[in-house]
């Protein structure tokens, strides 16, 4: 029984990962009608700037955060006026960005080699800590995740709802003529989400630096799962993206522990076509309706 | 017209059958033929995926899934259960399309599958073919396979000829019937289907049967050229057999060479396979990624009508590329010259590329622009 309870708990925490890494595409998937493919490039570049300057400078490797977040923010904000200027259409940008996606990988490649890398037990203050609750292990890198995919769907959801910026997004996301029309410059809004998106992909790249070892086919790994999740928690819908993940890393443990962590994959992609096929919306819905 | 270009392209195919006994008697280096080989099997799968994804827009990510049922199909018969491999790949063609005939009945079904939810849903398919791969001990189970020569009747010639012979069959039967479907009421159908499908449906366009049989078209062509990639791969890994390379080389292909026409994914297949090989063999490998994902890029951003539609509209560049392209294949086989063949074939390759794309056709480049609805009347004429 505890085998279940311990996979269960690190299964929750894991997702919470996933809720992380999903949160950026699915906001600009659900409200600026681009698929962000390159996302997980910009997930996978931020764990490897992470690993770099932890192992080179040793400092604390939550100190990254500081040097990521504005740079793929800049990124993230060159990339949409590019897409913006050139008038690329959703399916296109699936395409445009399967092109930087794919250039971006080939480059990690070349830069830090095919090999595994990770921060140092010695430089990496977090690794080896856990709470412990009873029996029940809980390791700090994974609670930081499930911390930050909490805290960050709370303020977006918020934002979404409140403030002038949310309700404009949410307006250029229902009608981008009509909301033009009542003077939402969709441009600005849109360079600054999209500069968001890919600052919530550093901070998931930071996590995942805390948390593991990379290698560039990893970012291929994440492709499946974390569509799955948007999907499943309905697109642009912040507290249905981590509420997924939470979902799919508590399947995927349970899967792993009762059968064999091989059968995961089948089990996730399952429910992924089944709710492809009939809640093509979502478990929650989209936008967060 | 029609007739006449089926005929051309039948002795081309007849006569590409005979280069092997050419290579016999004159020792020209077996490079060609496996080289050909691959654009053979390139042709055969962004073909195949043209009939779906470019004909009717349904944009799938899918071919992965074809092309590894095709490859395991073949690969486990042939090796565990010891069937004769000719019979194994039409066995292989018939499960690709009712897979795909699957996938078709359950996402046709819903009209709100459409666009990238049905790109995904292709997608989440053949990450579900590679779990089950992983998973499966008699499809592979993660030890595996290897694939001996199957005997064969001896006129097909070496092992190099047979796999050369039968990507030359699956690529001709691959060309031939997206060169059928779109000259027919069929394709102009489809046609309609990719530019407003609920029109089409209002105007009497029986649009799900025709959807289940373009799908269903693609995914018997997929296996059945992955049924022959199983005896060039030799050596079969679920990693291997359903990695993203095949569902995205076919999508960069395609949209390099055009959407809207049987030859664009031929032209796409050829530029795209000959560049990453020259790449590969100049030892710039590391970059081949890199360029490819610009190509798509820069593709996307300024020519997404794709190069067949820019090649008709301007000849003459068609021809000089085209003869560069020869050139520089030529020159990269030829023994001896080392690395300096390798960097003046990818040179050439190269130079190819900027003459194919060129200026932006869109902008500028009014002087020899025929008129949009000439340059279009081919696309998609009723018979």
């Amino acid at each position: 029984m505890n085998t279940y309870l311990q996979a269960g708990v690190s299964g929750v925490m894991i997702g919470g990962l996933y809720g992380v890494m999903a949160l950026g595409l699915s906001l600009t998937w659900g409200l600026l009608k681009v698929i962000n493919l390159a996302h997980f490039a910009l997930i996978l570049g931020s764990a490897y700037v992470t690993y770099q300057l932890t192992t080179s400078t040793g400092v604390d490797p939550l100190v990254s955060v500081l040097v990521v977040t504005p740079g793929m923010f800049a990124v993230g904000v060159a990339v949409h006026w590019v897409i913006e200027r050139f008038h690329v259409d959703e399916l296109s940008s699936l395409l445009l960005s399967f092109g930087l996606f794919i250039v971006a990988i080939q480059l990690i490649n070349n830069i830090w080699s095919a090999d595994f890398r990770q921060i140092e037990a010695a430089e990496n203050p977090y690794a080896t800590r856990a709470v412990f609750i009873g029996d029940i292990a809980f390791p700090v890198p994974q609670l930081m995740a499930l911390g930050t995919a909490l805290v960050f769907a709370a303020v977006g959801f918020y934002v979404l709802r409140r403030t002038y910026f949310g309700k404009a997004l949410r307006a250029i996301a229902y009608d981008r003529e009509i909301a033009g029309a009542y003077g939402v410059d969709h441009r600005r809004i849109g360079m600054l989400t999209a500069g968001l998106a890919s600052a919530l992909a550093a901070v998931a790249g930071v996590l995942i630096g805390i948390n593991q070892a990379v290698f560039p086919q990893l970012a291929l790994e994440w492709v499946g799962l974390i569509f799955t999740v948007v999907i499943l928690g309905g697109i642009g819908n912040l507290l249905g993206a981590v509420a997924a993940g939470i979902l799919i890393g508590l399947v995927s443990s349970q899967v792993g522990v009762a059968w064999t962590p091989l059968g995961a994959p089948v089990v996730v992609f399952s429910l992924l076509i089944l709710a492809l096929l009939f809640r093509p919306n979502g478990l929650f819905g989209r936008l967060g309706e | 017209m029609r007739h006449g270009r089926l005929a051309a392209l039948l002795a081309l195919a007849a006569a590409l059958a005979f280069v092997p006994n050419v290579q016999d008697a004159t020792g020209f280096p077996t490079f060609y033929l496996v080289y050909s080989y691959f654009l053979f099997f390139w042709i055969a799968q962004s073909t195949s995926w043209n009939i779906l994804s470019g004909y009717t827009g349904y944009f799938s990510f899918g071919q992965g899934a074809f092309y590894g049922l095709g490859v395991y199909t073949a690969g486990d018969l042939l090796t565990r259960e010891g069937i004769n491999y000719f019979v194994t790949i039409p066995i292989a063609g018939a499960l690709g399309g009712v897979l795909a005939a699957a996938v078709g009945a359950l996402a046709f079904r819903l009209g709100s599958l459409r666009g990238e939810i049905f790109a995904l849903l292709t997608l989440a398919v053949t990450f579900t073919l590679s779990a089950i791969a992983q998973l499966s001990t008699w499809v592979d189970g993660g030890q595996g396979i290897s694939i001996a020569v199957p005997p064969y009747p001896s006129f097909l010639g070496e092992y190099q000829d047979l796999i050369y012979r039968l990507g030359l069959a699956v690529a001709t039967l691959s060309v031939v019937v997206a060169f059928l479907i779109q000259n027919s009421r069929f394709g102009w159908g489809l046609f309609a289907i990719r530019d407003e499908e609920d029109v089409a449906e209002e105007l009497g366009v029986p649009t799900f049967r025709y959807k289940m049989l373009a799908i269903s078209v693609s995914g018997f062509l997929g296996s059945l050229s992955g049924a022959v990639a199983a005896l060039q791969i030799g050596y079969l890994t679920p990693e291997g057999v359903f990695n993203l390379t095949v569902p995205l080389l076919v999508v960069v292909m395609s949209v390099l060479g055009g959407r809207r026409h049987w030859l664009g994914p031929v032209i796409g297949a050829v530029v795209i396979y000959s560049l990453q090989e020259r790449l590969t063999n100049s030892g710039l490998g590391d970059w081949g990624q890199v360029v490819l994902g610009s190509i798509l890029v820069l593709i996307i951003l300024f020519a997404p009508e794709g190069l067949h539609e820019r090649l008709r509209r301007q000849p003459r560049r068609a021809v000089a590329s085209g003869v560069a392209l020869v050139v520089a294949t030529v020159a990269s086989g030829l023994a001896g010259w080392g690395i300096a063949s390798d960097w003046l074939s990818t040179g050439l390759i190269a130079g190819t590329a900027v003459l194919l794309v060129g200026r932006p056709a869109a902008r500028g480049s009014g002087k020899r622009r025929r008129p949009l609805d000439a340059s279009h009347a081919g696309d998609a004429a009723v018979p």
